[in-house]
């Protein structure tokens, strides 16, 4: 029997997406700013209505339900669910008013991009973007990748009563502090710190390489927050080929590396507790996934012509590889190179480093944690299997602190694991049957689910309505890790569903 | 016995005039090639005294059996295709060029567009990046040139501008060993076939009254949400 919403349930629901919207509508004003200044007066204009209309909109789903009342767990669920994509759908009005889309579809793709943190993109003609609208990119990034719930929480709008449930219904486990509030606000502070350190590097570096010291500042600035919230948006065409500077690709790949640290593990070094980061099962798992990937990685690219001395394949292999496994999807080479020249060994290897990604964080895919939770289990099964029957196997793992393996916690990491694969394989399919090569079917279709983002050029503006329809699904249960999705589907398609009452028997 | 002998010779003398006849049928051929050449240096030499008649003198008097051996006029099969020959080719198909344009010159035409980024390796050289502006046909090149070269270029390709328009010739490479494996062109020449043009945002008041007009809705909404709700508790 499944759950039904109710009409109260749909009331409670509209009031709280109306007050994200309203809030959201905050996140076109650094973009109505730069466009004041820069004196870019058509996306003023732009980023002015959309700011309204997403106010307007919040309001009158406010007023569906003036007094909420307390959020239940499920209706939270549905309200993080729905959010991503309602949020998208406004953050693509301005995008596409650019004149930077072919179609509204393909605007409504890099919304869901930005805000998921995939970081593929549709847009045409992006050398000649404007300020404003690179700042908009970097905006959905930035309130993506931190999550909108963690956002609202740490503004401070959603209050105890459903902030949660929300909170743990968009795929966050971290618990740094017991209280939420307290979390979410940690986790912006965490990230404001790297992204403030970071601008000022990277915008010194780019002074030294020639550009302009505002450009220079403005590039900082978006390759700081895709770096660190392993974004993927670049604000040029080629992505970070375009600066031709190795220090900057060396910082680039450790603001990734640090991006997709646990923000638990990060509070833990922020603390000195630096062995216990060390210790940790995600750490550990990493370092071990690393080694294989690399040595493989390595071994298929020294056989490849092109890529087999060792400056080409340290700098543009060992970047590609921690874009991948921190599923940022930042390039230092281009798509055609990657497709023609890697070679498919290391091509698909890249895919396998994207599927499994990386820590919590901001990075997407699998996640080690759930790797290193289906190993144990593995352990787990072979310990009951080899032990005598009265025995009580317990197995134990490191995350931040020592705690014990539940059968919760395997079935929850394994279905997890499974529907990764399962959707994995289903994007296969269909970019398949859009008929493009396998290999590059696979690819994207692991870049879209684990919000990797790198391309192999299947992506591209003016795709086929359907497959992009079909990324853009990946991309969003890839975000919210599924299980919300599927509740919310399921809840959704009982709702809706007539209800049968059941005839009595008769004598 | 006298009888056998007697064929025994008509047939021996049956085969050898077999033999000339079969002789004389391969040789027939070769005695137009005989007197072709025999025609032809003699036209060879013909040709040479008439121009030297005329005054022209472009053959020396020369035995043509031994122009055939100067080392030459001999072909080598391991001679390399010759690289003078330049590709003009669009941006789009370098962008999109398998390992047969790979070390070959090339010649596109493009956008400038961003910045000039200052080589790491050499502090003469620079990065500019060429776009195409073919229509429907996407596509960039990281060109490497010298600073004297990128002077050419009087505006960069950006918002509210569009970058001056070059010519870039120079080898394609598809992955650079210079360059730790980047796609890029060396450019051996490079000039600008159109200047760059600014094109700003004109600041028109009316285009803002749809805005501000939805701006204004917005606020009076949140204040009549803000009342119910103060009055409803």
């Amino acid at each position: 029997m499944w759950p039904r919403l109710t009409l109260s349930d749909f009331r409670t629901i509209c009031h709280y997406l109306g007050s994200l919207l309203l809030c959201s509508s905050c996140m076109y004003l650094p973009s109505l700013v730069t466009g004041v200044v820069f004196g870019e007066w058509n996306a003023v204009e732009r980023y002015l209505m959309a700011a309204a209309i997403s106010a307007i909109a919040g309001v009158l789903l406010q007023f569906v339900r003036v007094q909420p009342g307390r959020l239940s767990r499920r209706q939270a669920m549905v309200v993080t669910g729905l959010i991503w994509v309602v949020l998208a759908f406004f953050a693509s009005i301005p995008l596409y008013m650019s004149g930077h889309y072919l179609s509204f579809l393909d605007a409504f793709f890099d919304g869901v991009s930005g805000l998921t943190t995939t970081g593929a993109t549709v847009i045409v003609d992006i050398d000649h973007l404007s300020n404003a609208d690179n700042m908009f990119r970097f905006m959905m990034h930035l309130v993506g990748g931190l999550g909108l719930i963690v956002v609202a929480l740490s503004l401070g709008l959603l209050g105890k009563s459903g902030g949660a449930s929300m909170y743990s219904s968009e795929a966050r486990s971290e618990h740094v502090v017991p209280n939420v509030v307290h979390t979410a606000r940690l986790i912006s502070r965490i990230a404001l710190v790297f992204i403030v350190l970071s601008t000022g590097i990277l915008a010194v570096m780019l002074l030294f390489s020639g550009m302009e010291p505002v450009r220079a500042l403005l590039h900082g600035l978006w390759m700081a927050i895709t770096g660190f919230v392993t974004g993927g948006y670049a604000p040029t065409s080629q992505s970070a080929l375009y600066y031709h500077s190795f220090p900057m690709e060396v910082f680039l790949m450790v603001l990734m590396l640090f991006g997709t640290i646990n923000f638990t593990l990060h509070d833990e070094i922020w603390r000195g507790r630096v062995h216990s980061f060390f210790r940790d099962m995600e750490t550990v798992t990493m370092v071990i996934w690393l080694l294989v990937v690399v040595a493989v990685f390595t071994a298929a690219l020294s056989v490849s012509q092109d890529f087999n001395a060792l400056p080409a394949m340290l700098r543009r292999g060992l970047f590609m590889i921690v874009a991948a496994f921190s599923t940022t999807g930042l390039q230092n080479i281009t798509t055609n190179e990657m497709v023609t020249c890697f070679g498919s060994g290391a091509f698909l290897m890249i895919a396998l480093v994207m599927a499994v990604g990386s820590a919590g964080g901001t990075a997407g895919g699998i996640k080690f944690y759930r790797v290193g939770i289906v190993f144990k289990s593995i352990v787990a099964s072979l310990k009951e299997t080899l032990s005598p029957d009265s025995a009580h196997v317990v197995v134990t793992y490191y995350h931040v602190g020592r705690r014990i393996l539940t059968h919760e916690t395997s079935r929850e990491a394994l279905t997890v694991f499974v529907l990764y694969v399962a959707t994995y394989a289903v994007g296969t399919l269909v970019g398949v049957a859009a008929g493009y090569d396998a290999t590059q079917a696979i690819f994207e279709s692991v870049a879209m689910t684990s919000n990797g983002g790198l391309s192999s050029g299947i992506v591209s503006p003016g795709m086929q309505p359907f497959l992009e329809s079909v990324y853009i699904f990946q991309m969003w249960a890839g975000r919210l890790e599924f299980l919300t999705l599927l509740a919310l589907i399921v809840q959704f398609l009982a709702s809706v569903t007539p209800r049968f009452k059941k005839g009595r028997a008769r004598d | 016995m006298t009888s056998k002998i007697m064929n025994g010779g008509r047939n021996i003398l049956e085969l050898l005039l077999a033999l000339v006849l079969l002789a004389s049928l391969c040789l027939l051929p070769a005695a137009p090639a005989w007197a072709e050449k025999d025609g032809s240096k003699k036209a060879a030499k013909e040709q040479v005294e008439k121009e030297d008649d005329t005054g022209v003198l472009l053959l020396e008097h020369v035995d043509p059996d031994e122009v055939d051996d100067e080392a030459k006029n001999r072909i080598n099969p391991q001679q390399p295709p010759d690289s003078s020959f330049i590709y003009d080719v669009s941006i789009a198909d370098l962008a999109n060029a398998d390992s047969y344009l790979s070390g070959q010159v090339v010649q596109v035409v493009g956008e400038a567009v961003g910045d000039v980024i200052k080589a790491e390796d050499d502090p003469d050289y620079c990065w500019v990046v060429v776009a195409s502006v073919d229509r429907g046909m996407s596509g960039n090149v990281s060109v490497y040139m010298r600073k004297t070269q990128a002077e050419a270029i009087d505006t960069l390709g950006r918002y509210g501008a569009t970058g001056t328009m070059l010519q870039v010739r120079g080898k394609f490479n598809l992955v650079c060993k210079t360059h730790s494996g980047v796609s890029d062109i060396h450019a051996d020449f490079v000039s600008a076939t159109e200047e760059g043009v600014k094109n700003p945002d004109l600041l028109e008041v009316q285009d803002f009254f749809p805005g501000v007009g939805l701006a204004f809705a917005a606020i009076v909404l949140l204040l009549l949400y803000w009342f119910v709700r103060e009055r409803a508790k």
